[in-house]
């Protein structure tokens, strides 16, 4: 068991190296940013609700939707680096390691996102504690929630990856598709309850909705657990044996340069 | 000399009219996602202006004005300097690029204000914003006069200064530390793409007025928005134009010191074989 789990932990320890690897500047100036991002996005939250806003949430549901959703936006929004790998070719060479491709994916995603967490996660308990906005997650759900909106956000990466294979390796044009796609579609900046015309009923049940809206509304408070982890375990039993099977169709047409 | 910026405008049209036309279905798909990026990046702070009625002092329709302000001038940003990575200086400089344009029989002033140009993979954005100025400008119930005009043009120029002062003043870093300050000028235009489309309306009054001096995030959006639904009058276009000959001022002579270190101590990030460290 544990030769088995050995090499994919010395990938993820790699990949944490790895995604820290231009320095300290470029470390700091990313976090630094990102928590003027969402501090930004807290003061906007605060001046809607103290013009009279009306909305099916209230100010510290919503204060703590946005914390919550910028300290795990790694894990709910798994990114592997499928694409980057495609583009420079690597693919090549990682195919002819003694471990499966899919394995190292998920352990190189993993892996990428442990440190960002463990930086920023904190900055925003400290920022949620300051502003008094409570941190503790309104029901045990969120866990299990999160782990099934892993599964899932690991299988639309994978999808994602048969597009770039299939147009010939596009990866620029299909990751600006898919952060279009996942900037709103996914609920991890906005709340659904905040979207006009009922669209976030709509998205709420969507396999791209079901990612970070559906952690992040167990975590708020904003839904009951019936509502949301059933949608999120069919769309993980609909979509992982489908997607695995494109995959590997997909492979066959792989064709890579470089690396 | 404009004979020779002109045709080199002409060479990268051409370029990026090759790379884009090499066959229909790039073409579509590079089109459709620039297209699609610069819609989603909007829509949150358009779709919560609608749902709400506006954001903080301002209504929906001049909140919907304000970004499409932003997603044009962004589009101009695009299309003149995202090419070849010239808004993204550091990289270049990180990358020890900057010797592959000091050798070039141009001055690094053109190669630089030329090799950005993207007329055809990089207008889409500036087309939707062109667009959507179009529906909100009238809908919002503005005057469009040649003073309004004018005074469009006249901001964009000023984003575009301060814009590039920002990325080419953070870059300079990078002829210090060029792997550490490799991604400096990203990180950097990335805040300020993704917090300039923020209205400040309804914040607090001291960090709308720090962010609209000190850290002119304001300045790419929400100050130039306030001028053109006429919440601000006309004399407060001098503002932007005066932020923008400080940065510029700042940029130029941090980037003139950074390079006056970098042709002393050079940049070690390639191997004799050829290959980058």
């Amino acid at each position: 068991m544990i030769a088995f789990i050995k090499p994919y932990w010395s990938e993820m320890r790699m990949s944490a190296r790895l995604s820290q690897s231009f320095g300290m500047a470029s470390l700091v100036g990313s976090y630094v940013l990102r928590a003027l991002r969402v501090g930004f996005l807290l003061l906007m939250w605060r001046s809607l609700f103290q013009n009279g806003a009306p909305m099916d949430m209230t100010l510290p549901q919503t204060l703590q939707y946005t914390l919550c959703s910028a300290a795990l936006a790694p894990l709910l929004d798994l990114r592997t680096p499928a694409g980057g790998w495609l583009h420079d070719g690597a693919v090549a060479s990682r195919t002819l390691r003694p471990m499966g491709i899919l394995g190292q994916l998920a352990a190189d995603a993993l892996g990428g996102a442990a440190v960002p967490i463990m930086v920023f996660a904190p900055l925003c308990l400290l920022l949620g504690w300051w502003m008094d906005v409570p941190l503790a997650p309104a029901s045990a759900w969120f866990l299990p929630s999160l782990l099934l909106c892993m599964a899932q956000g690991f299988i639309i990466d994978m999808a994602f990856a048969c597009i770039i294979i299939r147009v010939g390796n596009l990866s620029w044009q299909v990751d600006l598709l898919r952060s279009s796609l996942t900037t709103l579609l996914t609920g991890g900046l906005i709340p659904f309850a905040a979207l006009p015309w009922g669209l976030g009923r709509w998205l709420a049940l969507s396999p791209l909705g079901t990612l970070a809206g559906a952690p992040l509304s167990l975590y708020a408070g904003l839904s009951a657990p019936m509502q949301v982890i059933p949608v999120q375990i069919f769309w993980n039993i609909v979509l992982w044996p489908l997607i695995l099977w494109w995959f590997g169709r997909s492979m066959e047409r792989l064709v890579s340069f470089g690396g | 000399m404009g004979k020779r910026l002109l045709k080199m405008w002409a060479l990268y049209a051409r370029l990026d009219w090759y790379y884009t036309t090499q066959d229909v279905f790039t073409a579509s798909v590079t089109i459709f996602s620039e297209v699609l990026w610069g819609m989603a990046t909007l829509s949150g702070t358009a779709l919560l202006a609608v749902r709400f009625g506006g954001v903080g002092a301002l209504s929906a329709q001049e909140v919907l004005v304000m970004l499409s302000f932003h997603l044009f001038a962004r589009g101009w940003e695009v299309m003149l300097f995202a090419g070849n990575n010239v808004s993204c200086i550091s990289r270049r400089i990180g990358r020890a690029q900057v010797d592959h344009m000091l050798i070039q029989p141009i001055p690094l002033w053109m190669q630089l204000l030329t090799e950005g140009f993207m007329p055809v993979s990089g207008c889409q954005q500036l087309l939707c914003g062109l667009i959507a100025l179009c529906i909100f400008v009238p809908k919002a119930g503005i005057a469009v006069s040649v003073g309004w005009i004018l005074l469009l043009v006249l901001l964009i120029l000023c984003r575009l200064a301060i814009y590039l002062s920002i990325s080419y003043a953070a870059g300079s870093a990078a002829f210090y530390n060029p792997v550490g300050c490799e991604e400096l000028s990203c990180i950097v235009m990335d805040l300020c793409d993704t917090v300039s489309d923020y209205p400040l309306s309804g914040m607090p009054r001291l960090l709308v007025g720090a962010l609209c001096t000190a850290v002119p995030l304001g300045a790419f959006t929400y100050l130039p928005g306030l001028l053109l639904i006429g919440r601000l009058d006309a004399v407060w276009a001098a503002w932007p134009v005066l932020l923008a000959v400080l940065l510029v001022t700042l940029a130029q002579s941090l980037f003139r010191k950074g390079m006056k270190h970098y042709v002393q101590v050079g940049c070690a990030r390639y191997k004799s074989m050829g290959h980058r460290r």
